[in-house]
């Protein structure tokens, strides 16, 4: 009697670990492919920021003095404060942004009016940026807001007798920060969009008839279902914007005198004009560090935690 | 006399711009404290024409009256309701205190205390004081619903609208919150109106009932008048568990009365208790409730000769379910099985005037019966 009580203690604690590592093997292909394509360049990276490799391609170790470089670099701190407010700034642009559209289109277009085909249009062309290439994206806006005549608001401004304004010379930032928000809210107005339509249309039904007016209705009812949304896209736009390099380079270059040179940027430059791979690799390993800092922060302040659902079953 | 609480006259309701209609010419008259079911088949238009008394659908065209007050473009609101949704609809990021008070809160000039005083009011009549600092995630279904049923009743509507309110609960707690729902409605002097499908609770709780079907009411009466003298095939095969049985017939004129021919025997009917005005031929269908069929041992008048398939008991009762011809079946009440044996010959008498006789190609009953005439048919 004790003894098969006691098998069937055995049996249990298999039947434990087994069911512990049970997630684990779900997740594998997750391990193997983050492994591949993260952590092994995260590896390389950091064994070439101790290093000078240059063109050459040639890894000869150079202790901490990328990093040293860095320090002594009298840029570094302005183009980092330059790449934090460029960072927060687009990531709350473009989230309050594609909430506001995403409340005008779906709520109060399809929902509250019930005019659905003029929503649908509406965040169909709103869409056009995130799906137009950069390339081509960058360049549209360059012709918008070139320096001659021949561009559209200089040209516009021609015909109606105002001097033409070196726009990207004059406000690079400005210009910088607005192209890049506009694509960013593009892409995810689909997400707050949807999040609203998930919202069981007896909710809202329900607070009309309670006397609910539509400011009241959007801000008690649907904007809590929006929490979920709204942290993963500032979580993405935060990471994305840190990285931020492609527009800049066909925009500005950087330029007028540095003035739009975030961290991103300046590790293209190093790394890929100047070729000095130990010093870009130096400093990527500082803006993942940053990113991931504010990526914490993100999380921390959205609270996250609480956000995720408990699980469905105990089994 | 009549105080008439909701009028709705000629309503059509089109979701397409009048390609097809979901609602055709409805015309439905609820007096004050009155209760009123809809009652039909799924998708058959309850929930849009409970939708356009509350206001959130209009009506295509047709007006409705809220007593004198023509209310076609009153904003919900406005229109003195409460409203229990199928689903409770309750705000899921509010607490139940904060969602009994969320119609007070879109009232200007009430303060805290007011409101606090209604909704530990409201939250007494239904029961749920000791809920109301919880998420409505952490009630159960019951528990909910009755959340739902504060926030309708918070405001003293004079109207109160119940769409499926009990759908998702179970067979017991339905019955209890069932009567719960008709004790308030008296004791608050509400005029309701509930949707369901399911006939039962719709012959428990209300006063009068409208069968629906395919967005046109077919008949809108009393329960007992329903379940005795409906007004077509559909009324009949849809009010009644277990429901009426339906035998196809021949009709032929014998003297004073008349005599149906039916696969399963020969019944006879006075000749005055027929509309003759409504048969379109000599088709009919009877439709014959179970209890009104009884197990006799020979053959004697207005009997039925069947064969018994199987027997469910029904507590009380036993419920015979039997055949003729092909497969057609016929379903007999009984307090007794004994003499019958499964898969025999078995004989059943029908009780007479218990016959409705309905025209087969209209679908209309042709009885003729007293009360009907004296009280008058509506809709
Ligand atoms: N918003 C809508 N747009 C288009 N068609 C609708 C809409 N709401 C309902 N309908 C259609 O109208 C018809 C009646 O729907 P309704 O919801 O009133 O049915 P119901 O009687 O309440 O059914 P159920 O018992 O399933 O709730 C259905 O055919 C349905 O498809
Ligand atoms: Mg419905």
């Amino acid at each position: 009697m004790k003894h098969s009580r006691q098998g069937k203690k055995d049996k249990t604690d298999g039947d434990d670990l087994r069911r512990k590592l049970f997630p684990y093997k779900m997740l594998s292909p997750f391990f193997v492919l983050t492994g591949i394509f993260v952590a092994v360049p995260i590896i390389l990276m950091i064994a070439i920021s101790f290093s000078s490799m240059g063109l050459d391609l040639q890894w000869e170790f150079a202790g901490w003095s990328n990093y040293k470089r860095v320090l002594a670099d009298s840029s570094i701190p302005i183009i980092t404060l330059r790449t934090v407010l460029f960072v927060v700034i687009c990531t709350v642009l473009s989230v309050l942004g594609s909430i506001f559209i995403a409340l005008m289109t779906t709520y109060y277009l399809d929902i509250a009016y019930k005019r659905e085909n003029a929503g649908l249009l509406f965040r169909i062309i709103w869409l056009i940026p995130s799906l137009t290439p950069s390339v081509v994206y960058v360049f549209i806006w360059r012709f918008v807001f070139g320096s001659n005549t021949q561009a559209l608001i200089n040209g516009v401004l021609d015909k109606l007798g105002i001097a033409p304004v070196t726009w990207l010379a004059n406000y690079p930032m400005q210009i910088l920060i607005f192209i890049c928000c506009l694509s960013s809210a593009s892409g995810s107005v689909i997400l707050f969009a949807s999040a609203i339509r998930q919202i069981p249309d007896n909710i809202i039904q329900a607070a009309r008839v309670d006397g609910a007016s539509n400011f009241y209705i959007m801000r008690k009812i649907i904007m809590p279902y929006l929490r979920w949304p709204i942290t993963q896209k500032t979580l993405w736009s935060v990471l994305s914007f840190f990285c931020t390099y492609e527009i800049i380079m066909l925009l500005t270059a950087g330029g007028p005198g540095g003035k739009t040179t975030t961290f991103a940027y300046y590790i293209y430059k190093n790394a890929f004009e100047l070729h000095k791979f130990g010093l870009g690799s130096a400093l990527s390993v500082l803006l993942v560090a940053m990113s991931a800092l504010i990526g914490l922060v993100v999380l921390r302040v959205t609270k996250v935690e609480k956000q995720l659902y408990p699980p469905r079953m105990d089994w | 006399m009549s105080d008439m609480m909701i009028r709705m006259q000629n309503i059509s309701k089109s979701y397409d711009g009048e390609k097809t209609f979901v609602i055709r010419n409805l015309n439905l008259e609820i007096e004050r404290g009155e209760f009123v079911a809809l009652l039909g088949p799924s998708g058959c238009g309850k929930s849009t024409t409970l939708m356009m008394l509350c206001g959130l659908y209009r009506p295509t065209s047709g007006r409705i009256y809220f007593g004198d007050r023509l209310v076609n473009d009153v904003a919900p609101k406005n229109r003195n309701i409460g409203m229990v949704f199928q689903s409770y609809a309750l705000y899921p990021n509010l607490s139940v205190y904060e969602n009994i008070a969320f119609p007070l809160r879109q009232v200007k000039g009430v303060d805290k205390k007011t409101i606090d005083r209604k909704v530990r009011e409201v939250a007494e009549i239904v029961k749920i004081e000791a809920f109301l600092e919880r998420m409505p995630a952490q009630l159960s279904g019951g528990q909910q619903q009755r959340v739902a049923m504060s926030r309708a009743l918070v405001k003293k509507p004079e109207i109160l609208m119940l769409d499926e309110p009990m759908s998702n609960l179970d067979a017991r707690l339905k019955l209890e919150i069932r009567d719960e729902i008709k004790k308030l409605q008296g004791e608050l002097g509400l005029t309701a109106i509930i949707v369901t499908h399911d006939q039962e609770e719709a012959m428990a709780i209300s006063g009068k009932i409208a069968v629906m079907e395919k967005g046109v009411i077919q008949q809108y009466a009393k329960p007992d008048e329903l379940y005795e003298h409906p007004k077509n095939l559909f009324v009949a095969s849809f009010i009644g568990t277990p429901p009426m049985n339906f035998i196809d017939g021949i009709l032929e004129r014998q003297g004073e009365e008349y005599v149906c021919r039916t696969p399963c025997g020969t019944l006879r009917i006075p000749a005055q208790s027929i509309l003759e005005q409504g048969l379109k031929g000599s088709k009919v269908v009877l439709g014959i409730r179970p209890h009104n069929l009884h197990l006799v041992g020979g053959d004697t008048e207005n009997c039925l000769g069947l064969r018994l398939d199987y027997v469910e008991h029904l507590g009380k009762d036993l419920l015979l379910k039997c055949h003729y011809g092909e497969e057609e079946g016929v379903r007999v009440l009984s307090g007794l099985s004994a003499g019958v044996h499964l898969r025999e010959a078995v004989t059943v008498q029908v009780d007479s005037g218990s016959i409705n006789v309905f025209d087969k190609e209209s679908g209309e009953n042709v009885t003729r019966f007293e009360e009907v005439t004296s009280h008058g048919t509506e809709g």
